[in-house]
């Protein structure tokens, strides 16, 4: 079994039995992948951080009724918590966030990105496109292509069978490469900044 | 063509994805994050079992309460709906002759009224809505309200009448099935009823006083009943005249007040006092017994009386009053009443002719009976 998996188990065991350490080495091995996970879809980094933060002590209420299970990460568990927390917060704020739009310090940063030598002209537009998919094809294709989670873990953390999970990321890269037609992930097309 | 040179091939969406997510939380920011969490932590480790199972126990009980809130809605909104039926019930309850809710009320009474079970709830409930009335009247006539008191108040007679004959056709019933429990029931509830006669004529006088007053001036009318005779002293201003009549109908003793004082037969009925005195009446019913010697003497009375002028006058009566008793009336009131005592006297033929008519009739009446 992957050390790292074990390592994890093992910080999970001691933090439901009452260790704060094991706690606080939890939430490092983790929040960057929850904040990146509610600031790709919220927009503002400050409601990124509530959200974070609520996941967290979400968690924390909850973690007495987590039972590991085979084959299925710490991760994923937290995700589907964060996904909750995410969908009230969509709930509550139907009316005047615009989920389309990009904000404009999120804007400037992207643009500041041109410096970094992966840039790419595709790479706001993505980010752009995203906000327009449904959620559980958002949801789908930050666990499995940012955050590492396989299809498995990817299915238990929103609640949904392994096969639906695959369907779902097929479909979701599809309509995302249909919303930027311009865009080709192809060779042929030329880079126009 | 120039193959653009800066792309990655499609696979590399997982890449490309990656780089449009590199956003960073502060430093500072994680620290206090950390530290809210670790407090949290800290805090869900202090109240740990017997407040965990209390939770526990909260959090099962609502989840039984969504459970069965679920199929109570349309109970939920039923009983809502019959909350505010019974506010616009409640509402028109309150409601006067000439309130928009007034008709409601009065339905509302009816339904009830056929919903009662027994004769003496009915009763009872008739008594009750006479009662209604006669506060109804009373609250209009302090707002000022003068049709609508009116109109209360044929209301009120009407109800009383009402109750008054259910209450007899049930002592009646009572009688002749002799429910004695019932019957006792049904007293308290005649009682009641008599109170209320009582309070209403006693606010039809004091409304007729009132109207009286304003138009001529305070008068007073009293009976006295006694030995078949009845006494009237009849007050004006400071004049006051008294008679004596040979009967006790009330109509004839109206009849001669109206002959006198040219009042509405109604105001004087309202007017009237009329009081028994019962400690004579018991013992004398005819002139034989010897009670009738404990009658004043001042009461001349009786038929065979010589100063008076007409042998069928059975009527007698002192003028007490004084000469500006003429000038003290108000012109706009047909006031009856002359000053000298020969008109007077016509008067008092005038009406006891049709009083003596009336004993005449009652005594054929007497006599065809006894045949």
């Amino acid at each position: 079994m992957d050390p790292e998996k074990n390592k994890i188990l093992e910080l999970v065991a001691h933090a439901q039995a009452g260790d704060e350490f094991s706690m606080g080495e939890l939430f490092e091995r983790y929040h960057q992948a929850i904040y990146r996970f509610h600031a790709y879809r919220v927009g503002s980094a400050e409601d990124a951080e509530d959200l974070t933060q609520t996941t967290f002590l979400e968690m924390v209420r909850s973690l007495p009724q987590y039972h590991p299970r085979a084959g299925i990460s710490f991760s994923s568990w937290l995700f589907s918590i964060a996904r909750y927390r995410l969908i009230d917060y969509y709930r509550r704020h139907a009316n005047n966030i615009p989920f389309d739009k990009v904000s404009p310090d999120e804007y400037t940063r992207m643009q500041s990105d041109t410096t970094n030598p992966d840039y790419d002209s595709r790479i706001p537009m993505i980010r752009r496109q995203m906000r327009q998919l449904p959620e559980n094809y958002q949801t789908i294709l930050q666990l499995t292509l940012l955050e590492g989670l396989n299809l498995r873990e990817a299915a238990h953390a929103m609640k949904i069978s392994s096969l639906h999970a695959r369907v779902l990321k097929h479909r979701a890269i599809k309509k995302l490469k249909s919303l930027m037609p311009e865009y080709s992930f192809n060779y042929e097309q030329t880079d126009q900044p | 063509m120039n193959k653009p040179t800066n792309h990655k091939k499609p696979t590399d969406f997982g890449v490309l994805f990656k780089h449009s997510l590199d956003d960073q939380l502060p430093q500072t920011k994680v620290k206090r994050l950390k530290n809210t969490v670790l407090v949290a932590f800290r805090q869900s480790q202090i109240d740990t079992s017997p407040h965990a199972t209390e939770e526990k126990f909260i959090k099962n009980r609502s989840f039984f309460n969504k459970l069965i809130l679920r199929p109570m809605i349309p109970v939920i909104i039923a009983i809502a709906l019959i909350i505010t039926g019974t506010g616009t019930a409640i509402a028109a309850d309150q409601a006067k002759p000439g309130d928009a809710l007034y008709p409601v009320d009065r339905a509302i009474e009816r339904v009830t009224y056929n919903f009662a079970f027994s004769d003496t709830s009915k009763a009872n409930m008739l008594v009750k809505f006479a009662a209604e009335r006669e506060n109804e009247q009373k609250n209009l006539t302090e707002a000022g309200r003068i049709a609508d008191a009116q109109q209360a108040s044929v209301d009120t007679k009407q109800a009383l009448q009402n109750a008054a004959e259910v209450i007899a056709r049930v002592q009646e019933e009572n009688q002749e099935s002799s429910q004695t429990r019932a019957g006792q029931a049904l007293n308290t509830v005649e009682e009641k009823l008599l109170e209320l006669q009582n309070r209403f004529t006693e606010r039809q006088r004091e409304e007729v006083k009132n109207r009286v007053k304003n138009a001529v001036g305070e008068v007073e009318i009293e009976a006295t009943t006694k030995n078949g005779q009845t006494t009237v002293i009849i007050k004006f201003h400071s004049q006051e005249i008294r008679y004596t009549l040979n009967t006790t109908d009330n109509d004839a003793i109206i009849a001669s007040v109206q002959e006198r004082t040219g009042l509405g037969t109604d105001d004087i009925r309202a007017l009237i006092r009329v009081t028994a005195d019962d400690s004579s009446t018991a013992d004398t019913e005819t002139d034989d017994t010897p009670g009738s010697e404990e009658t004043p003497a001042n009461i001349n009375t009786d038929t065979n009386t010589p100063n008076l002028t007409n042998q069928n006058n059975n009527l007698n009566y002192e003028h007490n009053y004084n000469s500006n008793y003429n000038n003290g009336v108000n012109n706009d009131f047909n006031y009856n009443f002359n000053g000298n005592t020969s008109s007077g006297s016509q008067n008092a033929d005038q009406g006891s002719s049709a009083n003596g008519q009336d004993d005449q009739d009652q005594n054929r009446n007497i006599n065809e009976s006894g045949d």
